[in-house]
């Protein structure tokens, strides 16, 4: 038994809605299960009328029937079964109820039957369809996907010609398919749900005025425009104004730069009483800079603004809550992002988190803050989080821009369900299994890597150095994490940061926190000789560039390891070189800018 | 004359015809050319929450909301965005802001 990712229809926009899709249409199955709700029975009608058209045996379950009943929805099982063709099981997965009959009648797959597959009649496109299932030798529903591009195969090119004479009857066949079966599907939930009616729009809305328009001014202000849309969805979509050019949309355009006479030649004659007639809706889109932002005030101005930082070229202005979160610790954060729909955004958010600086790196700029400048530590402590907010910016646009392994920007909508109050023991389940799958993944790495981060600092080239070495600093200096840290040595040192703090932050790949204690280590003192010693050590110039270095530099192994989980490891290799590097380029841009200052 | 927008950047309480959707996935839920909606919740530039005419609730995040262009119908006045500035008829500063005339 597979279970699939819940989807609205048979479409391929979203990377897990193809999953399903690719597997239900592949028909490599023996029965498919249609689990909807009965608390939304036109978005699982919709898709349940796809299914049917496949001509594969199918069961209708429709789960949360103890809700609807308690909401006055009543169903009427055998219509539906005589108008479907298939059974269809009331269900409620919280009492149980259903689940025996469901497993008898899987115990026989042979007999299940597979159900009408033509409930929904398409009109002009019926041809078509017959035509494509014939050249493809494949059920309905296949046909369908094929003509409506819905699902792209290689064997779907037979029919691009069938295809092509379709959209040049119905314009778009995909909006007219949906619109085909979302009639059907409303007609049935009509017949087979007494009670689910819900609170339709009011009537005084459904009148409010239409946007009706005087052609004679139509020329003049497509002029101003530069372009016209025109848009009448009394005629299915399209307007018949004699010599408009239509899209497949049914959006007649005219080019930027038209005049007026122009627009007369193509024989657009608005001006004439019965041509305004047809028009139901006409809507001028302006070709100015700025577009539909035009004009609106500072506080849509200011978004507009944080959502071109933000998104770079398709990122997601909800990826700022989970960078937001990040700033306590990268880990949760990175691992909280599988909730973010859209598997481009969830890829780019994961790889961005790391470039905002946790808690205790704060810890560690607000000491050396606290030590260089004491007066500013409270700029010091804001500094990095001004760097992190360009960093991602930069990052987000080259990333946006030039990694095809984070796919398309596919926009994300879905169905509003009713509010129901969560079971209690299902939430603990869920809340228990996030928990545990977050212990399991960051403990055993962090455990894994404290091991081997000890075991590094306890010996070396020489063999096993010992214990004695984490408080000797002369020993700590032959182990093999102290000769890391010493390579950490040559890059920083021309910018004023002694040995001792290159080790320190080498360190860190452990933990953040680890750093503190290993200056304290390196340097042989107490951690209130920590200050003193730094301020002794580090220039203005070299703190800030410290400051920088540490805001930037590599996350933790546990981070990387979590951020390797949610974007894969080629993805976090690429983008984790380049951090490194970029926190190097920052420090030595302030040393020497704070330099010339000082 | 009514310009096209973005369902997010409409008011609140506000009713409008779906122009474009710029999305299969909404020909799925049910929206189309020619649908009527009532925009519920909408952040400029982020997400947005319409009613549908059969009283569906349908939640669009920040791409899908500014790909889905609109006319609106009715603009309640005195909208609940912006109420902030005085004398503020819906979205607007003035009556045909953002208009092109």
């Amino acid at each position: 038994m597979v279970d699939l990712p819940g989807t609205y229809g048979l479409r391929s926009d979203m990377a897990d809605e193809a999953v399903a899709a690719r597997e239900i249409l592949s028909g490599n199955y023996d029965v498919l299960l249609v689990v909807g709700s009965a608390m939304s029975p036109e978005q699982m009608m919709y898709l349940l009328l796809q299914v049917l058209e496949l001509g594969r045996p199918t069961v209708l379950v429709l789960n949360m029937m103890d809700l609807a009943g308690r909401r006055g929805v009543a169903l009427d099982a055998v219509a539906l079964e005589k108008r479907l063709g298939i059974r269809v099981l009331p269900m409620s997965a919280a009492t149980g109820m259903g689940i025996g009959e469901l497993r008898r009648l899987l115990s026989d797959p042979q007999a299940i039957p597979r159900g009408n597959e033509a409930i929904v009649d398409y009109g002009p496109l019926e041809k078509y369809i017959d035509e494509a299932a014939r050249a493809l030798r494949s059920s309905r529903g296949i046909a369908i996907a094929a003509l409506t591009g819905a699902l792209r195969l290689p064997e779907f090119e037979a029919v691009e010609e069938i295809a092509r004479r379709a959209r040049s009857e119905v314009g778009s066949p995909g909006e007219f398919i949906a619109g085909k079966r979302w009639r059907a599907a409303r007609e049935l939930v009509a017949a087979a749900f007494p009670g689910a009616r819900r609170t339709p729009l009011g009537k005084a809305g459904l009148r409010a005025a239409e946007c009706r328009v005087r052609a004679d001014s139509i020329a003049h202000r497509a002029v101003r425009a530069g372009r016209v849309d025109i848009h009448d969805p009394r005629a299915g979509g399209r307007l018949h104004i004699r010599g408009a050019r239509l899209d497949p949309g049914g959006r007649g355009r005219l080019p930027a730069g038209e005049r007026a006479g122009r627009v007369a030649d193509r024989g657009w004659d608005l001006e004439r009483p019965g041509d305004a007639d047809l028009v139901h809706t006409i809507c001028v889109r302006g070709g100015a800079p700025g577009g539909a932002d035009r004009g609106l005030g500072p506080h849509s101005q200011a978004r507009a603004a944080a959502r071109e930082v933000a998104e770079g070229p398709g990122g997601s202005l909800e990826g700022l809550i989970y960078m937001m979160a990040g700033a306590g610790c990268n880990i949760p954060a990175i691992a909280a992002t599988g909730a973010i729909p859209s598997s481009r955004d969830r890829t780019l958010t994961a790889l961005l988190i790391p470039y905002v600086p946790c808690t205790p790196r704060l810890l560690i700029i607000s000491l050396i803050a606290a030590a260089v400048m004491p007066q500013l530590v409270g700029i010091a402590v804001a500094l990095p989080f001004a760097f992190a907010l360009i960093a991602v910016a930069i990052s987000s646009r080259i990333l946006g821009s030039t990694s095809r392994a984070l796919g398309k920007p596919s926009p994300y909508a879905y169905e509003l369900p009713p509010l129901v109050l969560p079971i209690h023991r299902a939430f603990l389940k869920k809340v228990w299994h996030y928990t545990y799958e977050f212990i399991r993944w960051a403990g055993v790495l962090i455990v894994a890597f404290v091991i081997i981060m000890w075991f590094l600092s306890v010996s070396g080239p020489a063999g096993i150095v010992g214990p004695e070495a984490l408080g000797n600093p002369e020993l700590l200096r032959t182990t093999w994490l102290g000769i890391a840290g010493g390579l950490f040595s040559p890059l920083l040192n021309p910018i004023g940061i002694p040995w001792e703090v290159s080790a320190a932050l080498a360190y860190g790949y452990i933990f953040k926190e680890v750093i503190l204690g290993a200056l304290v280590v390196l340097y042989g003192l107490g951690e209130e000789g920590l200050t003193h010693v730094l301020a002794g050590a580090l220039s203005l110039p070299s703190a800030l560039a410290l400051i920088v270095f540490t805001t930037f530099y590599s996350p933790c192994i546990a981070t990387i390891a979590t951020e390797a989980r949610a974007a894969g490891w080629r993805l976090t290799a690429v983008n984790t070189a380049p951090q490194f590097l970029l926190a190097t380029a920052l420090a030595y841009s302030t040393y020497f800018i704070a330099g010339w200052f000082a | 004359m009514k310009p096209i927008r973005r369902v997010n950047d409409v008011p609140e309480g506000s009713l409008v015809e779906v122009v474009a959707m710029g999305s299969g996935r909404l020909m799925d839920l049910g929206l189309s050319a020619g649908s009527r909606l009532m925009v519920v919740f909408s952040v400029p530039h982020g997400p947005a929450l319409v009613q549908m005419e059969d009283g569906r609730y349908i939640v669009l995040d920040s791409s899908a909301a500014s790909a889905l262009e609109v006319v609106p119908l009715r603009v309640p006045r005195g909208g609940r965005r912006w109420r902030w500035r005085r004398g503020n008829p819906g979205a607007t500063r003035f009556p045909g802001e953002g208009m092109l005339w």
